[in-house]
């Protein structure tokens, strides 16, 4: 959980990134807007969870899923981001199924790499799906 | 290239977790948010660069005011217009308030003299119609 405040903040080594794949390299940002973008992401992740989990209140769940935060992203007026996003989740959702017969509990371990960092957290998720 | 999300997925679970309304947060989810995120940033980042193409002079740098102007514009930002206020010149500010008082009709400070009155007017008008919200906030 959040133990510091900062821990409410995207890292800025990241933003930074984001932001210089996303300017031609001749254009700099300046650093009250890079500040600024960096605070918009948070409150964005939040605004979009709070949609995200009414989403998730309408089809009876606790738990937030992939889908929740795609129907969240469409009522926000961010359809634009739906076409990447619904791959992605399409590629979990395949990859559930092709994991689903062997290992019951593990059904994911197709995604390690990316899932690792919140692997505890996700398996109290797991435990709370596999209940409902 | 599928899902490689440049954001850290443990903060952006510890962001959706900080929510009141939200008791689990699963796996893919978080996944999905911490893509949607970066998604949001460049978005952001290109309006706000257009709006500078947009403007008058060559800049090199994308300076805070053309995100602000961007986010008081398009609804779409709008839960981001708090904390995203266009910033205003002291000189611009004490224009606004002088306009106020005149209309008002409590001219307390006296500094309108009739030389700065068009100017005023002139600023005020063309800053009512995009800023609205902040001159509200300041003479609040």
């Amino acid at each position: 959980m959040a133990e510091k405040l900062e821990d409410l903040n995207l890292p800025n080594a990241s933003v930074q990134k984001i932001i210089k794949d996303a300017l031609p390299e001749s254009v700099n940002i300046g650093k009250d807007a890079r500040s600024a973008l960096s605070r918009a992401a948070s409150v964005f992740v939040l605004y979009v969870t709070s949609q995200a989990s009414k989403e998730a209140q309408k089809s009876h769940r606790k738990t937030l899923m992939g889908q929740d935060v795609l129907n969240a992203l469409e009522e926000l007026e961010f359809e634009e981001f739906l076409e990447p996003l619904q791959e992605l989740h399409k590629s979990f959702q395949d990859s559930k199924k092709q994991g689903k017969n062997p290992k019951k509990k593990n059904a994911s371990t197709d995604d390690v790499e990316m899932v690792e960092e919140i692997e505890d957290s996700a398996e109290e998720n797991l435990e709370e799906e596999a209940a409902d | 290239m599928a899902g490689r999300t440049s954001l850290p997925l443990t903060r952006v679970c510890t962001i959706m977790k900080s929510s009141s309304d939200v008791e689990n947060v699963g796996k893919e989810s978080t996944i999905i948010m911490a893509k949607a995120a970066e998604l949001f940033i460049k978005k952001l980042v290109m309006d706000g660069y257009n709006t500078m193409r947009g403007g008058a002079g060559t800049n090199k740098t994308l300076q805070y005011q053309f995100l602000a102007e961007i986010v008081q514009s398009d609804d779409k930002y709008e839960f981001l217009r708090d904390m995203m206020p266009k910033k205003i010149t002291v000189r611009e500010y004490k224009k606004i308030m002088a306009k106020k008082n005149e209309e008002n009709g409590v001219n307390k400070n006296g500094n309108s003299s009739d030389s700065s009155d068009s100017d005023s007017e002139d600023s005020s008008s063309s800053s009512s119609t995009s800023g609205d919200s902040v001159i509200s906030v300041h003479s609040a």
